[in-house]
């Protein structure tokens, strides 16, 4: 794919550098290109990072580059300052208790610092503050990078660049330490976001991180706003929504791209099925599992088949092993997925050419074999993970027999083989479809935050966008405060949107 | 970082069990010259470091044979020590950004350390390597394939003495000829047309078919498989770089020459080794471990080549075998390894810096101290006089003192001291022969025993009287010789240094006045002799006879002959 001229910039500008781009400006393909050309210009020893919010984004960085990625890092951020900072370090500010192995499970809950220090020494776990908002691994990396020199020295020693995707989603501990590195060792950053995308600010993001950068003197800015994924006037309704791309707005002619309804709750989806065409994807984004659930039964009762994509049990583990359970469920479940990509999965720490592909194979052979004894089942699962060097637990490999036990949660593991399908919003990001149906009540667009979660909805449309408004509070709210929101430029709905 | 920079520095070496060396610790520097007699383990130092650093020959792991004595209950050990305190050298980031935290705040030195015990189940030794700024708590390195850690850091380049060019160019041709723009695509294509051509004229050559129909049938004779077999240029089969190889083109000459000789084949090579070690110098660490590179080159070429290695900031860290004196000329900041077998095989190290004095001329200072470090015994004396005469003397009395590895070593303007030190330090005896010398202080009237300070200050010790003295002539300082006798003699057995009664006319004609006179044709043979030095003492060496050597060589005025023959 050839770069617009705007990503070519990008691709181009040397130095720090920070990108706000807009949903569907092909913002994970400009950085691609951008880390390809900058290790290929590099003539020292030194790496690159590149550090994403989740494991697939990862996966995705590293399947795009076409050069040799073996001794640069690529990963999310936790596993960044885990194996970068506090696994290598944590015993030279610490002392040598501290010089042991140690597993992540986030599931194990403190209140303090303190203890959550004592969890390591006492147990080997890093595990994370019951204050979701808070941040351990970041607050414990920030200590360490701050009292070790060698740390310090290391990473300077190792690091040209380091490129972060999805910056929005950074909290106040992630963007603190990223900074020291930028500021105070001079490490030069690229940095990727939109504030608009900010869909966690739940758990903890700081979207007002991202935009500090975009008023910092040493950083270079690049606005990217060209939309490649919706059409221009889902794109229009889009620009509206936030202060800084109003100004995008380009009028069309035709506004049919844009549909609202407003049935009663008894047939919207009747109405919403005459306003879809069949054969081309489609997806329902509801705010809860529950609601997409329905929606799919609705939907399919009244004529078209819509699969619900669950919330998998495996998909809220979060120690190491987390990436073995979903390959094995994968394994078990979709057809054309091997032993071959069991092995292409395991995360790229540690001395992973020592294990043969026959012993994998055999002890997946196993696990297959199984998966009618929850029992036997279970001693199968551990003895693969043994061999890989991961521990399991009992309450996981439990999750892990329900996945695959339960046949309503296999979809989840193929939503693309899917024509049309009901998920969580939140599920859908950096996916898109030809048309999207939300429901008005999911979005009170009562402050920046709700706003950012129909903005991230909204963009997932390449030509058709359905707004289902039905009579209640939410819904109503959700009415006057699009009014309000696209007066402050001078329009009204009906200019926007098909009633 | 402030004050003097550092850089990273190789500091020691460790070696336990390994092929001749039951347990050596020698110091390191960035450029290390080994040397010593043949078969007593300079390439096995090589191979110690390469077994270290040189995954190549680390993957063919340790046999039996490669156990000291083949005692295989003890494991094999190697430890190498590197400084990299100075944290903005480059070579030093190099080292960091793998070992990540085998490396904490309050390090300032690497060990890097091979340990090997031999499986008697698979009748062989595996290395394990491990690093890390503790000596007692190292890491074990991580292993990708036959890939260590310290492959991503250190790039070896091994030159063997007998390095063969062509084969070298053709293993290494892709890296060093890219046509890789866009203006070449055109080019290639034409060549190939070229070839195309070529090819079909080649096949239209009526010997050619003659020969292919002939060819074939007889091949089928052995295998009928429906094949023909057709004759084609070499270059049509293997690709363009099968065909290409280095030419030597004159200046103002269009004819192409061979590269024929092997000189110029060697230095050749290193060019093409300068080349292929650039294309690493900024990702990884280049360590040039290079085996007797005078082979194959003539004495100037040595010369060349020294001033190549000593000077080139390429070759920042270096590790020499040689036999060559000439490879040493331009040594500078280099340390000195000498290879020796007493019993069982020692080394011992020093570390020489050219003195400052002698920066501009190091060559006059060099080309001696070349020499003498590769004898066993080494002579020290004042100028060419002593050095022709001695040559003569023991040329007589022992004709194979070069052999025996005894060296002459005139100190002319340099002095004694700055040999001696550097001889000391790596054990090889020496004998020093140096002339009573007086000198008038000004104004004063007396002259300084000049002589006798010199012996005070060479051994450290204040043995003998500094008191001035009123008279310089033969006779004064042969009575000043004659009344310190027996501290002059004890200097002589505890540290060999032989002080002249007065010099080396005087010395020699105290005791073969008549002698001189008759074969000189002259009655004051000394006042002759010292006339025009060089001159006559070349016509005395010419007519000294034998015994006239053997009479000087017994004689306690030239007994520093003996004591470095015996």
């Amino acid at each position: 794919m050839k770069l617009s001229p705007i990503q070519e910039k990008i691709v181009e500008t040397p130095g720090n550098l920070i990108v706000r781009a807009s949903a569907g400006t092909g913002k994970t393909h400009t950085m691609v290109n951008k880390i390809a050309k900058e290790i290929d210009d590099n003539h020292t020893h030194k790496v690159i990072a590149a550090i994403t919010f989740t494991i697939k984004a990862a996966q995705e960085i590293k399947d795009r580059l076409s050069v040799d990625v073996v001794q640069h890092f690529i990963g999310t951020n936790n596993s960044f300052v885990i194996e970068e900072v506090i696994k290598p370090f944590m015993k030279d500010v610490y002392g040598a208790d501290f010089d042991l192995d140690m597993s992540t499970d986030y599931s194990v809950k403190v209140d303090t610092f303190q203890k959550a220090i004592k969890k390591i020494r006492n147990e080997g776990i890093l595990c994370s503050y019951r204050d979701n908002k808070r941040n351990f691994i970041f607050d414990l990396a920030q200590e360490i990078v701050e009292n070790s020199s060698a740390c310090r020295l290391y990473l300077q020693a190792k690091y040209f660049k380091i490129y972060i995707d999805e910056y929005q989603d950074c909290d106040k501990s992630m963007h603190k330490f990223f900074m020291y590195l930028c500021n105070e060792l001079n490490i030069e950053t690229f940095v990727v976001g939109d504030e608009k995308q900010s869909i966690y600010i739940w758990r903890g993001a700081y979207p007002e991180a991202f935009k500090s950068i975009w008023n910092k003197p040493n950083f270079k800015k690049i606005f990217m706003g060209d939309n490649f994924r919706s059409c221009q006037q889902i794109q229009n309704y889009s620009n509206l929504l936030c202060d800084e791309t109003r100004s995008l707005y380009n009028p069309t002619e035709n506004i049919d791209n844009i549909v609202w309804l407003s049935p009663t709750k008894a047939n919207w989806a009747t109405e919403v099925l005459s306003n879809i065409v069949p054969d081309k994807k489609s997806a329902l984004l509801r705010f809860s599992n529950d609601n997409a659930r329905i929606g799919a039964s609705e939907l399919t009762t009244n004529g078209l088949e819509y699969v619900y994509i669950p919330q998998t049990p495996i998909a809220d583990i979060t120690t190491d092993t987390a990436w073995l359970y979903t390959a094995i469920a994968k394994y078990l479940i979709i057809e054309k997925y091997s032993a071959y990509d069991v092995i292409s999965e395991i995360p790229v720490e540690g001395n992973e050419s020592r294990k043969t592909v026959s012993t994998v194979k055999r002890l997946l052979k196993r696990i297959e074999e199984t998966i009618d004894d929850e029992q036997s089942f279970g001693s199968c699962v551990a003895a693969l993970a043994e061999y890989l060097g991961y521990d399991t637990r009992p309450d996981h490999i439990n999750k892990l027999f329900k996945t695959i036990s339960d046949t309503s949660f296999h979809v989840a593991f193929e939503a693309d083989k899917y024509k049309h399908i009901a998920i969580t919003f939140h599920s859908s990001k950096g996916l898109e479809f030809e048309q999207v149906i939300v429901f008005a009540e999911d979005y009170r667009l009562f402050d920046m935050s709700s706003i950012y979660n129909h903005y991230v909805a909204v963009t997932r449309a390449k030509s058709k966008l359905i707004i289902v408004k039905l009579n209640n509070y939410n819904a109503n709210c959700f009415q006057n405060n699009l009014q309000k929101i696209f007066s402050e430029s001078g329009h009204n709905i009906e200019d926007i949107v098909l009633f | 970082m402030d004050g003097e920079r550092t850089y990273m520095k190789f500091e020691k070496v460790v070696i336990k069990n390994f092929r001749n060396f039951d347990n050596v610790e020698l110091d390191l520097s960035n450029k290390n010259i080994f040397f010593g007699l043949n078969d007593v383990g300079k390439t096995n130092f090589l191979y110690a470091l390469r077994y270290v650093f040189d995954k190549d020959i680390r993957k063919q792991n340790l046999l039996d044979s490669d156990f000291h004595n083949k005692q295989l209950d003890k494991p094999i050990e190697i430890v190498v020590t590197i400084d990299i305190s100075d944290v903005a050298d480059s070579d030093c980031q190099k080292l960091r950004a793998q070992l990540k935290g085998a490396l904490l705040s309050e390090h300032n030195k690497v060990y890097i350390k091979l340990f090997a015990e031999y499986s008697k189940t698979e009748m062989l030794a595996l290395p394990i390597l491990s690093w890390g700024g503790d000596i007692n708590h190292l890491y074990e390195m991580k292993q990708r394939g036959y890939l260590y850690e310290i492959d991503y850091v250190f790039n070896v380049i091994y030159i063997d003495s007998y390095v063969d060019l062509y084969s070298l160019f053709k293993k290494n041709v892709s890296q060093l000829v890219r046509n890789e723009k866009d203006e070449d695509k055109d080019i290639l294509a034409k060549i190939q047309n070229t070839v195309d051509d070529l090819n079909g004229h080649i096949a239209s050559l009526s010997g050619i078919k003659e020969f292919e129909d002939k060819l074939t049938p007889e091949y089928q004779k052995f295998h009928d498989e429906g094949i023909s077999v057709s004759i084609k240029s070499e270059i049509a089969v293997k690709g363009l770089y099968s065909n290409i190889i280095p030419y030597i083109k004159q200046d103002n000459d269009d004819n192409l020459y061979p590269t024929a000789g092997e000189g110029r084949k060697k230095l050749l090579a290193y060019s093409i080794y300068d080349i292929l070690s650039d294309e690493n110098a900024e990702k990884k660490i280049n360590l040039f471990l290079i085996e007797e590179p005078e082979n194959h080159l003539h004495k100037s070429m040595q010369i060349a080549l020294s001033q190549i290695l000593f000077t080139d900031s390429k070759y920042t860290y270096l590790f020499v075998t040689t036999h060559s004196p000439f490879v040493l000329y331009e040594m500078d900041n280099v340390n000195l390894v000498r290879i020796y077998s007493e019993r069982k095989i020692n080394s011992i190290s020093t570390f020489y810096k050219v003195p400052d004095a002698y920066e501009k001329n190091r060559k006059m200072l060099n080309r001696c101290l070349s020499e003498a470090i590769f004898a066993n015994k080494v002579l020290l004396v004042e100028g060419p006089s002593e050095y022709m005469l001695f040559s003569k003397v023991l040329s007589v009395v022992h004709p194979f003192y070069e052999v025996d590895g005894i060296y002459i070593l005139p100190v002319d303007g340099v002095g004694f001291e700055t040999y001696f030190s550097i001889l000391d330090e790596l054990e090889i005896f020496n004998v020093v022969k140096t002339d009573n010398d007086l000198r008038a202080v000004t104004g004063k009237g007396t002259y300084s025993v000049l002589g006798f300070s010199r012996c005070n200050n060479y051994i450290g010790e204040k043995r003998l009287p500094t008191k001035q003295i009123q008279e310089n002539s033969v006779s004064a300082k042969r009575s000043l010789y004659n009344s310190n006798i027996n501290t002059l003699d004890k200097i002589r057995s505890d540290f060999h240094i032989f002080l002249s009664k007065v010099d080396l006319e005087n010395d020699l004609d105290e005791f073969l006045h008549d002698r001189l006179s008759v074969l000189l044709d002259n009655d004051n043979p000394v006042k002759y002799l010292q006339d025009a030095k060089h001159y006559h003492m070349v016509e005395l060496i010419e007519k000294l006879s034998d015994t006239d050597c053997r009479t000087i060589y017994n004689h306690y005025n030239f007994a520093c002959l003996k004591e470095v023959a015996e």
